[in-house]
């Protein structure tokens, strides 16, 4: 169904950022593949294409609502805004993140023994 | 129905998505443009950075459609795989609920024939009716033939203005034998051609025929004479018809469905409109037809041309008509036109055969719900059967709503094809459904499935599903998740207490259908046996034919020869005793103003008819066999009308009014009353002495008195003919609906009683395989079998007698909409309720007995084995 995604380096780290930039705030989908862009200084590109099925899959899962309003250009747009579920859901991936992490980087550098 | 808000709401989240992504693009050419590029490049880049919207579309569609279509195939594979698993269970559900719509579509077939289908004249809004505008002396304006041609000559607003007058009678093969009574029109050549209807086979008219000098005796039958009469024989073509007195040469059948043009009355058959000038009289009535003032009652209709309005066809022949007029030196008060309305088959029709037609519809309903309900009965036993099943798939996470939707996609393929059988039946059975119910069919323009009845045909399909997995739903609800395979005892008791209401709801459907069923033909032979109050049975009524061209003294010479030949009693009549047919006369007292005068059922007959057909005299005596007698006799209601307090007896009648010079008539008897319709309509009816009809009775059925007549007939009049007929037939004719009423009611009943008790059984088979278990442990315990037998019948008692019960009380409130076609039996005819119910115990006693049976062949070892 979706295809793998480059900029993405395991699978759903782009949800886990979608969910952490919305938890600053609700935002329309071109503001927020900006907000990750500029948060990651630029490292992490979000492929427009694939930010749109990633945010219906977490609509879907209830993680988000989106509601329609007008952005500071004052053009329709799909305001997306972060739901208990999808605060819990974030909380849980960031865990499992930071213990993949840390795991990985035990492997990578390994302490002096 | 949340697949159909998903259908629904896809398409508009579709374009919304699609709004999103155009306004993501938007906004990143306008922050590139801040920067500084120029929009054309930031656009490009923009675009470039998003990558392919619609594939982003796409992608986006997919996270929520294929989950759905994934689930939605596997459903209908899951179902296909049941069904073929079960191919007998499948196969009786599929007959089952076949049989139920079935029936349904197929009367739907034939109404949608009858009333939903249009008139078949094509651009019939282009055809008007000219009425011309009575003069200050007439009441109805009238158009003489000779001002007919004049607007036809003239009028350049219409490309046809066609004329017909309106004929009708008994109608025969060429050897003499009499098929039917049809009504007939006289129309001019050019009738078919204004109406653009053409023919199935053979030719219209031609200009030719209708030449006033010499008519050509040529015919057009309606499709439906060819089919009934010829069996759809081609070879009708040039054959001899005999209609009345004459005989003519079939030259054509009009396409399927024209009935003329009449509306309600529907014609069958279309002569020349100069044939209607032979036979008596024609020469004299040839006289009058270039006389402008005389007025015929044809009906002038024409086909405007394209383009042209009513308002400027009116005006023209507005113009016509009084140019036509001043020559003639006629008052021309003008002409109106009517659309045609009036002639395609108007609201009246539908109005009468309404009634009829829904009582029907609603009994056939009643017999489609009883098969869901069957269907869905059985449904629930293997449901019930598929516990352990559906348990196992509960507890491995399917949801609820999942397996009840899976059970509905089952039932709902079962029923399409039900449904695609139905449409089947429906092209081969309302045929015969009409031609059952015969001549009240106005229409039978197209009997094959079309859109509206593939429509209703998935529709009733849906409502078959809907009511058949009810059932089965309710019980998945009801299903434990874990365990069950343990806990058989558990779920049975609520699904069996469903079923046993669905066969308690099918034995009073089949209750209400059968009571009414039993009331038609107890009304049939409770019309028969009414006395009429004429000697019905024994009396043979022979209609003569007079032929071509007789002299005025043909019929006078076979009355004096019959009357002299020795024969048993004969008496005249211009009409058969009872008949449809109706004359009136229109009478008052002798001080009255005209406008006080009441309009009486006339029978005008000969001085023997009452001794004929034994009509009892109250008092006084018939009437003086004397030409142009002035005496009356009147029935009992009819003296009873016209002078409440007095003895009628040496009264005196004024007859006639505006249009006929008043007559004054002596009452000298009073008859009891007698039907003159149908058996049992008795309205009040005045006897005129009539010395000339040409309807013969006598009373002796004997084939040797007709045969003797029908030679005294021919010797007297050369080519005349004669048609014999016992009376009783003719009341047996009048009850023919009731006849088949009675017999739709009995299959449609016979059949829901079959389905309930089918289901009865099933419901009772599969309780005793259910209680096994309980039934070895009784018998191991000591039990004998007629115990088990009394405890499996105890079962079946209650939903039976419930059932019956609810039927018998709906059909005391169901029942008195028949009170008009029971002929004065009551609705709550208690020997009718009586063998409805003796049927319907005895059936069911039957239908349970074979499942008791099986519960004492138990072999109490095993089944305690098996557990």
């Amino acid at each position: 169904m979706s295809r793998p995604d480059r900029q993405d380096l395991f699978p759903g780290a782009l949800e886990m950022m979608v969910l952490q930039t919305l938890r600053l705030g609700p935002l329309h989908g071109y503001a927020l593949a900006q907000a990750i862009k500029r948060a990651s200084d630029d490292l992490v590109r979000v492929d427009e294409g694939s930010l749109y099925p990633a945010l219906q899959r977490m609509l879907k899962a209830g993680w988000l609502t989106a509601a329609w309003s007008v952005s500071e250009r004052n053009r329709q747009v799909r305001i997306y805004r972060l739901t208990p579920l999808g605060r819990k859901q974030l909380e849980r991936k960031v865990n499992a993140f930071e213990r993949l992490l840390a795991g990985v980087l035990k492997v990578m550098r390994p302490a002096p023994s | 129905m949340t697949w159909w808000r998903q259908i629904v709401g896809r398409a508009r989240a579709d374009s919304e998505l699609a709004q999103e992504i155009q306004a993501h693009i938007a906004e990143r050419v306008d922050d590139l443009v801040e920067r500084g590029m120029s929009s054309d490049e930031a656009r490009r880049t923009a675009l470039q950075e998003f990558g392919n919207p619609v594939r982003c579309l796409e992608d986006s569609r997919a996270v929520w459609l294929i989950p759905w279509l994934v689930s939605v195939g596997q459903d209908v594979r899951y179902v296909l795989r049941t069904i073929r698993r079960q191919p007998v269970f499948s196969a009786s559900v599929v007959l089952i609920l076949t049989l139920g719509i079935g029936l349904v579509t197929a009367l739907f077939t034939a109404f949608n024939a009858t009333v939903l289908q249009p008139w078949p004249v094509p651009d019939p809004s282009s055809i008007v009716v000219i009425k011309p505008r009575p003069a200050s002396n007439e009441r109805y304006g009238t158009l003489s033939s000779l001002e007919y041609r004049y607007f036809r000559e003239h009028a350049r607003s219409f490309s046809h203005l066609a004329s017909s007058l309106g004929g009708g009678g008994s109608v025969g093969h060429s050897d003499g034998t009499m098929f039917a009574t049809l009504q007939s029109q006289y129309v001019t050549a050019n009738y078919f051609d204004a109406l653009r209807i053409g023919m199935t086979i053979g030719r219209g008219f031609l200009p030719a025929e209708e030449d006033y000098g010499s008519p050509k005796a040529v015919a057009v039958i309606s499709e439906r004479v060819w089919l009934e009469y010829f069996a759809s024989d081609p070879g009708v073509l040039g054959s001899p018809i005999r209609i009345g007195d004459k005989t003519v040469t079939v030259v054509g059948v009009a396409a399927r469905g024209f009935a003329g043009v009449r509306g309600t009355i529907r014609d069958d058959l279309w002569l020349p409109l100069p044939t209607v000038a032979t036979g008596l009289g024609a020469a004299d009535w040839l006289r009058t037809f270039d006389n402008p003032r005389r007025t015929s009652s044809s009906q002038v209709f024409g086909r405007l041309r394209p383009g042209v309005t009513t308002e400027e066809g009116l005006a023209e022949l507005d113009v016509l008509s009084r140019q036509f007029r001043s020559t003639h030196a006629m008052e021309a008060p003008g002409v109106r036109l009517a659309d045609t309305r009036p002639l395609s088959a108007d609201n009246e029709t539908v109005r009468n055969d309404l009634p009829a037609q829904s009582l029907m519809f609603l009994a056939l309903l009643l017999v489609m719900l009883l098969a869901c309900a069957n269907a869905g009965n059985l449904v629930l036993a293997k449901t019930v059967a598929r516990r352990d099943e559906i348990a196992i798939r509960l507890s491995l996470g399917a949801s609820r709503s999942r397996v009840a939707r899976q059970l509905i996609t089952e039932v709902l393929v079962l029923s399409l094809c039900a449904g695609l059988a139905a449409l089947y039946l429906s092209a081969t059975v309302p045929a015969l459904l009409i031609r059952l119910h015969g001549s009240e069919i106005s229409n039978d323009a197209h009997l094959g499935p079309d859109a509206f009845v593939f429509l209703f045909t998935l529709l009733m399909s849906i409502v078959a599903c809907a009511f058949a997995s009810l059932g089965p739903v309710l019980h998945v609800t009801r299903v434990a998740a874990i365990g069950s395979g343990r806990d058989r005892a558990l779920a049975g008791p609520s699904s069996h207490r469903l079923r046993v209401s669905l066969l308690a709801m099918q034995i009073a459907l089949s209750t209400v259908l059968l009571l009414g069923a039993a009331l038609l033909t107890r009304a049939v032979s409770h019309a028969m046996s009414l006395d009429p109050g004429f000697a019905v049975a024994e009396v043979q009524q022979i209609a003569l034919e007079m032929p071509r061209g007789a002299s005025a003294d043909a019929l006078p010479r076979i009355r004096e020869t019959l009357t002299t030949a020795g024969l048993p009693p004969t008496a005249f009549s211009s009409l058969r005793p009872i008949t449809t047919a109706r004359t009136e006369i229109s009478v008052r007292h002798p001080n009255q103003e005209a406008e006080k005068n009441r309009r009486l059922v006339l029978r005008p007959v000969s001085a023997g008819y009452f001794g004929v057909l034994g009509i009892r005299f109250l008092t006084g005596r018939p009437f003086g066999d004397r030409v142009n007698g002035r005496e009356l006799v009147v029935s009992e209601s009819a003296a009873r009308l016209l002078w409440p307090n007095d003895d009628p007896i040496g009264k005196r009648l004024v007859s006639g009014g505006s249009d006929k010079p008043p007559e004054s008539h002596e009452i000298v008897g009073v008859v009891v009353d007698v039907p003159t319709t149908t058996l049992t309509e008795v309205e009040p009816v005045i006897y005129q002495p009539m010395h000339l009809g040409n309807v013969v009775l006598v009373r002796d059925l004997s084939p040797a008195v007709s045969a003797r007549i029908r030679d005294l007939v021919e010797s007297s009049v050369p080519g005349a003919s004669s048609y014999s007929r016992p009376l009783i037939d003719e009341v047996r004719d009048s009850l023919a609906n009731l006849v088949l009423g009675g017999r739709i009611g009995w299959v449609l009943g016979g059949l829901a009683l079959v389905l309930a008790m089918l289901g009865a059984f099933g419901v009772f088979a599969s309780m005793v395989e259910e209680r096994r278990r309980e039934i070895g442990v009784r018998m191991a315990l000591g039990a004998r079998g007629s115990q088990v037998v009394q405890l499996v019948l105890s079962g079946a008692t209650r939903p039976v007698l419930a059932g019956l019960v609810a039927g018998l009380a709906l059909s005391l409130i169901v029942t008195p909409l028949l009170r008009r076609a029971l002929y004065g039996m009551s609705p709550f005819d208690p020997l009718a309720y009586l063998e409805i119910a003796a049927i319907l115990l005895a059936s069911s006693l039957a239908a349970t007995w074979v499942p008791a049976a099986r519960a004492t062949r138990v072999e109490p070892a095993i089944t305690l084995r098996g557990d």
